[in-house]
């Protein structure tokens, strides 16, 4: 028989009493990033009933399960409302998978080690503004903040790196699903991130000395339906945390490149969708357009940090269920994150944006972001957005980045909770054969972010 | 709304249900072709414009404003210049005392005893069109991968069936006068108009990448070979070169003319010209050179700007004359434009130059010789007397009359002709050319038309009214005949741009403003007297553009507004003179053909415009959540009396399902008291509602 040290109670105590105290560190039987420094394994940090499913259930849910409307009570508190409801009401299912405590396979290689080594050496400046490293140049790779003391740490981490690698290009299927369960629209095409400073991975690194006033190059495109094909945008993203991008687009109608007003970002990047460019990532904007970042809870949250990857579909491709039509809900796998950091930002540099504020899960382990939900300006719910990393690794397949297999996202449920649509994204293995998804390609420059690149991307 | 149009609207609806079903296709790829990667999207689509205004074309047949007009003629006398009628003073040339055992010819009525004076009711009905415009398109896009090098695909296939509410007009009605018409274009002048077929003098397809016919047109838009390598990107085959950052005013967007043959620049202004420019064949380098800097570098065959074919219904050019093209002739199909323009942006600031060496695809205008040896119809005294003094006194063979020196002359005895002075002026006016100088260069610059006792009556409006009325009671209706030819011009232009930035959310905040300037030395016009050596001048441009999307509300998407203005030296949106603009309209006998344009016996003609061209847009589109429904409005002013405003909406109901309606109000006397004071008039009869219903996948 095995002995309970710490029982069910504890941890909740824990969060409750660091929260009544206004501290906050990472883990519950130690600092979560000590536990990770030493051995690369959150376990230590804590008890048995945050590590598995089975543990925080009592074995009423054990790995390998699907939580549906039948045992879903049994994890409400797991959940944000919007996935408890659609789990309760639209038959949307979650199947459980082992909590993964190696931390090395909850973000890039490189990622996690430029955080080990740069660890203490991320601060903000004097004016509070940019994130920089100990000599005050700009930030040199890996997260700044491991073990986040307050909301805009996570936030500015966030910022900094969007999805953990020098470059990526994502090729992207988006579906938008109707109330009544059935596709409305179908978009494909590709993102690109290529960022200039703290580069872990791509020469020259930490900086791209030519860009090194610059935090990234961004751009998205579209190759499907016609009537988007060759509408393409690229973000030039300033270093300085409170400078817009500059926004240049072609749209397919013009025929050429545009410059483009770069503060509206809660604007639907395409009819059907409510995606705006301020979500991506949960911090699509500067840092410091938003404030009044504070720390609102922490807790066991289930989401998907692994065994996400469809390796048996050749283009990576996911499977649906539930809704009206089984067709509005990703097939999804989740673990019981240990804990998760919920952070509250408001939009304050969009007088008329159509959100109060956003509520955002970072995974404690790593400070990934979990889950989001916006709020409109009355306070009530609008969005919510849950997704998947992965490694891109099962069984004898794998997909390398550099020596070691591919972490990304897998796919993401964009919820309007107010119209009843959902919006599901995922990432692919190429789109056209032509556009494929992967991670440190320096050539993505010249494909996909520049001028010269949304022209030739652009509409004929 | 007749049945035709009823059975159209039911039948697109039917076909677009039919059609949308439940699935929703999105392209395709992901198989191989030749060891590349293929892929592809397409569209079919109905496009309709329902005619509101109830008037054809003015320069269509049907449309002509002198149509069913009871108009007195007289005929003026040669020995004194024209300025005095011949018939209550004149001697009576040989023949002349037939007058009273012919009968009248087609469309005369009151005939004086010598034949010299008459009323002229042009024979032309008026018949007004329900519909402007139904077409079924279909457009395929194709791509085929090979790593960095690719061929890009784009083929457009359009078929108008004709009829459906339509009134088209038949040269072939008429070809029992005068022996029809002879010269011009079959496919334009001899039968029913030809909807998208193009064809210029000496070559029926002058488009390497283009079939069209009557009724169909299938081209491939793009066409080429795509090679990336690094910052380069070099494009090879048939293609369209956009430039500058105005919209629809067209300041750096020199490379390639414009293809209005569909639905003229009528179609859903939001687009500028993505359906309307015309691509060429050629070579497109795009360099990246630095992480500011875009170098953009074209050779392209030169292809004119394709203008609307005669009596269908968006052409402007007067159907009573015969262009003659001498883009094949003249070996235009050999020549070749070719641009350079470098473009930095710096933050807020960006800065663009370019310069374009170019055959100018808009043409000049002239007279030229109709080279048709028809003699003037002996069914008329004057007629038959100028017959008979051609044969007895320049010597023309016997039996063909004036013919062999007509054909040195711009015109040509052919039915559907000009029939009266006050048509003429009328014309001349709307289209921004000089009643009097243009009669003059007709004479002037053709020694033949000397020899018929023809003058250059100066302004005497007296004299022009007794000219012109004596040739054609003489030819009972003439054709003029004109020629478009092509002419290199270099175009320089630079431009600047800023982003502003002001308090969050204000208006002012993140507007952004270019403005372009170009100049082009040297520039040749079509001369307001359609004289042979044209009108060269130097032109300036210059445009304004600030832009903006500004959120009024959290509940809707930010709405996108537009404010340009434009500015022309010497030329008009279509290249017309500023010079021509302005004329009134003459008749000795209280005609006024044109409601809208003052018309008097001494009538002002080209007093031009003093400040140039002036042009202004304001357009915005306003989405609504989830962009499932689209709002928009653009607006052209001419500030010389002239609107085009265009409200739309668009509908997304799905993915595969695009709905467009919009509304042409077009007005060309909003305000001032003359029509031809501004551009817009030329279009005035084109109030419609579009309608558009696309699948797409």
């Amino acid at each position: 028989m095995r002995l309970i040290k710490y029982d069910r109670g504890y941890s909740r105590r824990h969060f409750l009493k660091q929260a009544a105290g206004g501290t906050f560190c990472a883990g519950v039987l130690m600092p979560t990033w000590d536990a990770i420094a030493a051995t690369g394994d959150i376990s230590k940090a804590y008890p048995d009933e945050l590590l598995s499913i089975e543990g925080y259930t009592r074995g009423k849910i054990k790995t390998g399960d699907e939580i549906n409307a039948s045992n879903v009570e049994l994890v409400k508190d797991l959940l944000e409302p919007v996935r408890y409801e659609q789990i309760l009401k639209m038959g949307r299912k979650l199947k459980i998978v082992k909590t993964t405590t190696d931390v090395m396979r909850l973000s890039p290689w490189e990622y996690i080690e430029a955080t080990l080594k740069n660890s203490g050496k991320g601060r903000f400046d004097a004016q509070g503004n940019n994130v920089v490293s100990d000599d005050g140049q700009p930030w040199i790779g890996g997260n700044p903040f491991p073990n986040p003391k307050n909301g805009i740490e996570l936030f500015a981490a966030q910022t900094l790196s969007w999805g953990r690698h020098d470059a990526s290009f994502y090729a992207l299927k988006i579906c938008d699903v109707a109330v009544d369960g059935e596709p409305r629209f179908f978009y494909e095409g590709g993102w690109a991130e290529l960022a200039t400073v703290g580069r872990v991975s791509m020469n020259p690194k930490p900086y791209w000395p030519e860009n090194k006033d610059k935090l990234r190059f961004q751009s998205v495109f579209f190759t499907s339906p016609q009537q988007f094909r060759g509408t393409s945008f690229l973000n030039i993203w300033p270093y300085d945390h409170s400078k817009f991008p500059l926004l240049y687009g072609y749209v397919a109608d013009f025929r050429r490149v545009r410059q483009f007003p770069t503060d509206q970002r809660f604007e639907p990047l395409l009819p059907g969708t409510t995606l705006f460019l301020s979500d991506a990532w949960a911090a699509g904007d500067p840092l410091h357009t938003w404030s009044n970042y504070k720390i609102v809870g922490r807790g066991p949250f289930l989401a998907g940090l692994s065994d996400s990857w469809n390796a048996d579909h050749p283009n990576w491709e996911h499977d649906t269920h539930g809704g009206p039509k089984g067709k509005t809900f990703w097939n999804s796998n989740v673990e019981l994150i240990p804990e998760a950091i919920m952070v509250e930002a408001e939009p304050t540099a969009f007088p008329r944006a159509p959100i109060s504020k956003k509520r955002v899960w970072f995974d404690a382990r790593n400070q990934v972001v979990v889950g989001m939900v916006t709020y409109d300006r009355n306070g009530a719910p609008y969005r919510s957005f849950d997704g998947a990393y992965t490694l891109y690794e099962k069984g004898d397949k794998k997909v390398m980045d550099g020596k070691h297999p591919y972490w990304s996202w897998a796919h993401v449920t964009a919820s309007d909770i107010q119209t009843g649509r959902v919006t599901r994204l995922q990432q692919v293995q190429n789109i056209e054969g032509s556009y494929v998804s992967g991670a440190n390609d320096p050539t993505i420059y010249d494909k996909y972010l520049t001028q010269a690149a949304l022209q030739r991307l652009g509409a004929v | 709304m007749n049945w035709r149009i009823r059975g159209a609207v039911v039948g697109t609806i039917t076909v677009l249900a039919a059609g949308s079903g439940n699935a929703l296709a999105g392209g395709g790829a992901g198989f191989q072709f030749l060891g590349g990667d293929v892929s592809y999207n397409g569209l079919l689509r109905l496009e309709t414009a329902i005619n509101t205004t109830g008037k054809a074309a003015y320069a269509n047949q049907y449309g002509d404003e002198a149509n069913g007009v009871a108009i007195p003629r007289s005929a003026g006398n040669p020995l004194t210049n024209w300025s005095t009628p011949l018939d209550p003073t004149g001697p009576l040339p040989l023949g002349f005392a037939l007058g009273a055992v012919l009968p009248p010819t087609a469309g005369v009525s009151n005939q004086s005893l010598t034949t010299a004076s008459d009323v002229i009711t042009r024979y032309v009905p008026k018949e007004d069109p329900d519909i402007n415009y139904h077409v079924l398109r279909a457009e395929l896009q194709g791509t085929i991968a090979w790593g960095n090098i690719s061929l890009i695909t784009r083929i457009r296939a359009l078929y108008d069936p004709g009829a459906l509410g339509y009134r088209d007009f038949d040269y072939d009605a008429y070809k029992d006068i005068n022996g029809g018409i002879t010269g011009g274009l079959p496919n334009q002048f001899h039968h029913k108009p030809s909807y998208f077929g193009y064809q210029v003098n000496g070559d029926k397809h002058p488009l390497l990448f283009e079939r069209s016919g009557s009724n169909y047109q299938v081209d491939l838009p793009a066409f080429f070979l795509q090679y990336q390598i690094g910052s380069l990107t070099a494009r090879l085959g048939n293609q369209t070169v956009a430039w500058g950052q105005l919209l629809f005013f067209r300041t750096f967007d020199t490379a390639n003319g414009l293809d209005v043959r569909r639905h003229l620049i009528l179609n859903r202004a939001v687009e500028e010209y993505a359906d309307v420019r015309e691509s060429a064949p050629g070579l497109r380098l795009t360099y990246q050179a630095t992480d500011q800097i875009v170098v953009d570098v074209f050779a392209q065959q030169f292809i004119p700007t394709i203008l609307n074919n005669v009596n269908t219904p968006y052409n402007i050019v007067p159907s009573q004359f015969t262009i003659e093209d001498r883009y094949f002739t003249e070996g235009g199909e050999h020549h070749f434009n070719t641009g350079i323009k470098i473009k930095g942006d710096y933050g807020k600031f960006d800065v663009e130059a370019m310069y374009t060496h170019r055959y100018n695809p808009l043409g000049a205008i002239r007279w030229a010789q109709s080279g048709v040896n028809k003699p003037l119809p002996n069914s008329n005294v004057l007629g038959l007397a100028f017959n008979n003094y051609c044969q007895a006194v320049l010597g023309t063979p016997i039996g063909s009359g004036c013919g062999p020196i007509l054909a040195k002359t711009p015109f040509e005895v052919a039915p559907a002709g000009v029939f009266s002075a006050e048509e003429w002026f009328n014309y001349a006016g709307y289209i921004k050319l000089d009643s009097y100088d243009g009669l003059n260069k007709a004479v002037d610059d053709f020694p033949a038309a000397q020899q018929l006792l023809a003058q250059d009556i100066g302004h005497d409006p007296r004299a022009a009214n007794g000219e012109l009325n004596a040739f054609f009671i003489a030819g009972e209706g003439l054709r003029g005949h004109i020629e478009r030819t092509y002419h290199q011009e270099d175009v320089f232009g630079i431009s600047g741009g800023y982003v502003l930035d002001a308090e969050p959310g204000s208006i002012l905040d993140q507007l952004i403003t270019h403005v372009d300037v170009t100049y082009t030395p040297n520039r040749t016009f079509t001369a307001v007297d359609l004289r042979k050596e044209f009108d060269k001048r130097d032109e300036i441009q210059v445009g304004l553009v600030s832009e903006k999307y500004q959120r009024f509300s959290s509940d809707f998407p930010a709405t996108y507004l537009v404010f340009q203005y434009l500015w022309q030296k010497n030329s008009d949106l279509l290249g017309l003179l500023n010079d021509g603009y302005g004329s009134e309209n003459l008749s000795f006998n209280g005609i006024k053909l044109d409601k809208h344009v003052p018309t008097n016996t001494n009538p002002k003609i080209n007093p031009g415009r003093e400040f140039g061209s002036n042009y202004v847009v304001f357009a915005f589109v306003q989405p609504f959540p989830a962009y499932i429904y689209e709002v928009s409005a653009a607006a052209l002013i001419d500030p010389y009396g002239g609107v085009l405003v265009q409200p739309g909406i668009q509908w997304k109901p799905q993915g595969n399902i695009t709905v467009n309606a919009f509304y042409n109000y077009v007005n060309g006397h909003a305000w001032g008291n003359n029509a031809n004071d501004n551009t817009v008039h030329l279009i005035d009869f084109a109030n419609e509602v579009g309608l558009r219903l696309g699948y797409q996948f």
